[in-house]
């Protein structure tokens, strides 16, 4: 099974879909980034690589790195791929919240109460 | 006085008695004589007229043999002419094979010299006697010969050429690999990145140059891919050029996702590839790329916007395209018309077709590369594509980020990952499991960040992922 789909791996050079870029756009991008997808955005006139991240992103959002591991792209390329889909508008990108932002009580009590018993 | 009458006149009666006894005996004598000399005048005639008739005769016999021997010289000297004619005429024929027929086949049977047909007979009387079959077995002759050589020289030089070109292909395709781990490895655009990329592309085009060797050599292309989709055999075509930035292939919903089997694939982009090099040599602009659907399967249209090709490129073009023949090392005329000996091998060997008689709307060419449905793939199953993403999942370490709302929507990619929905159960955290990722340039509080790491390494104890290493900038 996995040696038949390997061998998809590598049919199409990673500079083609990034147009010889491996530098995106937005410096923004991380490979945590969530995308999410314009549903009302027009497919057509897409580079078939930029349609098939969109096609991934479209049932909700995914996150650069998954994208990636998905479509089988380096992380490099998905990234240029995005920064363009996300210029034209096609996507959204969202980093997600600095973790420290996100304090959660319960988990807080638990290491507080996990420290005191050292 | 009568007396002497008397006498006179019996005398002269005696006389006359005398003499007419004297004149009849004299008559008759004379008569006799006549008749003797009329029957010797007659016998004379006779015998005059018999050596007349015998001189006739005999002129006549001898006129005859003088008019047979004239002809018997003339039919000798005929026949001479003859046997001089045949003789100038066998000479002529040996000349003529010496210094037309046979340098005309060694023209197109050794040199490979195109247009040229080995002249027959100088003298058509010659034709079905025995010269022109001996003639005939030493044009044979020369001709197996040659050939003879030609297949001892090509096997000989094939086999070498494959060995070299197999070897030289691993190393390229392990070179490819390599860049293409080295890139998962840093996922950030760096500098790194595009060097890698700036590599890459040198090197897929050396594979291709090495192929195209192989494949006029009478080999397979080298490559066993799975089925693809045209979306990916435009693209991987399109990256095997140089100038591939001008070529444009934009998605078509219904084509795009269209599975080629694995066996064509690479004989099919390679074909493509050598559509998209000549359309991008010969015109400056943009060449388009589409994909269709005929009545008998799909086809890849290559336009483009450059000068067209003249009647005697567009049959020569035909005429290379329809040449199924291994290619001869030693009679390929240029690297640059290799392309369409290329394609014709392809098709020769795969069963898909290539017609570029058609005039683009654009101006230029427009090549038209026809996969018959038996030339269709399935693709891999769900399963397979199930495995395949868990696979790259893994390997690119993205494990600890998959839950994601899309995740659960996306009835594909559901099935394959249970195990990481249960252990991660808040959709809006996807990045909690980053032990230390982006978190520490956007907060400045050193106490949050300390807390949130070590929440983050609490909760996944033994994690596994190298990813949470300050790589970033």
């Amino acid at each position: 099974m996995t040696p038949r789909g390997r061998r998809r791996t590598g049919m199409v050079r990673p500079y083609t879909p990034a147009e010889g870029h491996a530098a995106p756009t937005r410096r923004s991008l991380d490979l945590a980034t969530i995308l999410i997808a314009d549903r009302d955005m027009p497919l057509h006139g897409l580079s078939p690589h930029a349609y098939r991240v969109m096609e991934h992103c479209l049932p909700g959002a995914l996150s650069v790195a998954e994208v990636s591991a998905d479509l089988q792209l380096p992380g490099a390329v998905t990234k240029v791929l995005a920064a363009h889909l996300v210029d034209s508008g096609h996507l959204i990108a969202r980093n997600p919240a600095p973790a420290a932002q996100k304090h959660d009580r319960a988990l807080l009590e638990r290491i507080l109460n996990a420290l005191q018993q050292l | 006085m009568i007396e002497p009458l008397v006498t006179t006149a019996t005398l002269l009666g005696g006389g006359f008695a005398a003499s007419a006894a004297g004149l009849v005996a004299q008559t008759r004598a004379k008569r006799a004589a006549n008749a003797r000399a009329g029957q010797l005048e007659d016998r004379l005639r006779a015998a005059e007229h018999s050596v007349t008739v015998r001189t006739g005769e005999l002129e006549e016999r001898a006129r005859a043999a003088e008019r047979a021997a004239g002809v018997r010289t003339g039919e000798l000297e005929e026949r001479l002419r003859e046997a001089q004619q045949h003789a100038a005429a066998l000479s002529a024929e040996i000349e003529h094979l010496a210094t037309v027929r046979l340098p005309a086949l060694v023209d197109t049977q050794a040199r490979g010299h195109r247009g040229i047909t080995v002249p027959g007979l100088k003298d058509e009387a010659l034709k079905g006697m025995p010269v022109d079959d001996h003639h005939q077995t030493v044009l044979d002759l020369c001709t197996e010969a040659i050939g003879l050589t030609r297949e001892t020289i090509g096997l000989a030089a094939r086999s070498s050429v494959r060995d070299l070109v197999d070897e030289a292909q691993t190393y390229l395709v392990r070179c490819q690999l390599a860049v293409i781990d080295e890139m998962n490895k840093v996922p950030e655009a760096t500098a790194f990145q595009q060097g890698l990329m700036n590599i890459d592309h040198p090197l897929t085009r050396s594979v291709h140059t090495l192929q195209r060797l192989r494949i006029l050599a009478g080999s397979w292309p080298g490559l066993q891919r799975a089925d693809c989709t045209f979306a990916e055999i435009v693209e991987s075509a399109r990256g095997r050029i140089d100038p591939y930035l001008r070529v444009h292939y934009t998605h078509e919903p219904i084509s795009g996702g269209v599975w080629v089997e694995g066996r064509v694939v690479e004989p099919v982009t390679i074909a493509l590839t050598e559509l998209l090099s000549n359309a991008t040599s010969y015109s400056d602009g943009k060449v388009l790329v589409e994909v269709q659907q005929t009545q008998t399967g799909w086809v890849i249209v290559v336009d483009d916007s450059g000068l067209n090709m003249s009647p005697q490129q567009r049959s020569e073009a035909e005429r290379l395209l329809s040449q199924q023949t291994v290619l001869d090392v030693t009679t390929v005329p240029d690297t640059l018309s290799l392309g369409f000996p290329v394609i014709g091998r392809l098709m020769a060997a795969y069963g898909f077709r290539v017609d570029v008689s058609s005039t683009s709307p654009y101006g230029g060419v427009r090549a038209v590369l026809h996969v018959p449905r038996e030339l269709l793939g399935t693709g891999p199953t769900q399963e397979e594509q199930e495995a395949e993403r868990r696979e790259a999942r893994a390997a690119m370490g993205v494990s600890a980020l998959t839950e994601t709302p899309a995740a659960e929507t996306r009835p594909d990619s559901s099935r394959g990952l249970p195990q990481r929905r249960r252990r991660t159960p808040r959709t809006a955290d996807p990045a909690a499991g980053r032990a230390g990722g982006p978190a520490p340039q956007e907060d400045p509080e050193a106490f949050s960040e300390g807390f949130a790491g070590l929440a983050a390494a609490i909760r996944d104890g033994e994690d596994q992922h190298p990813e949470g290493e300050p790589t970033d900038d």
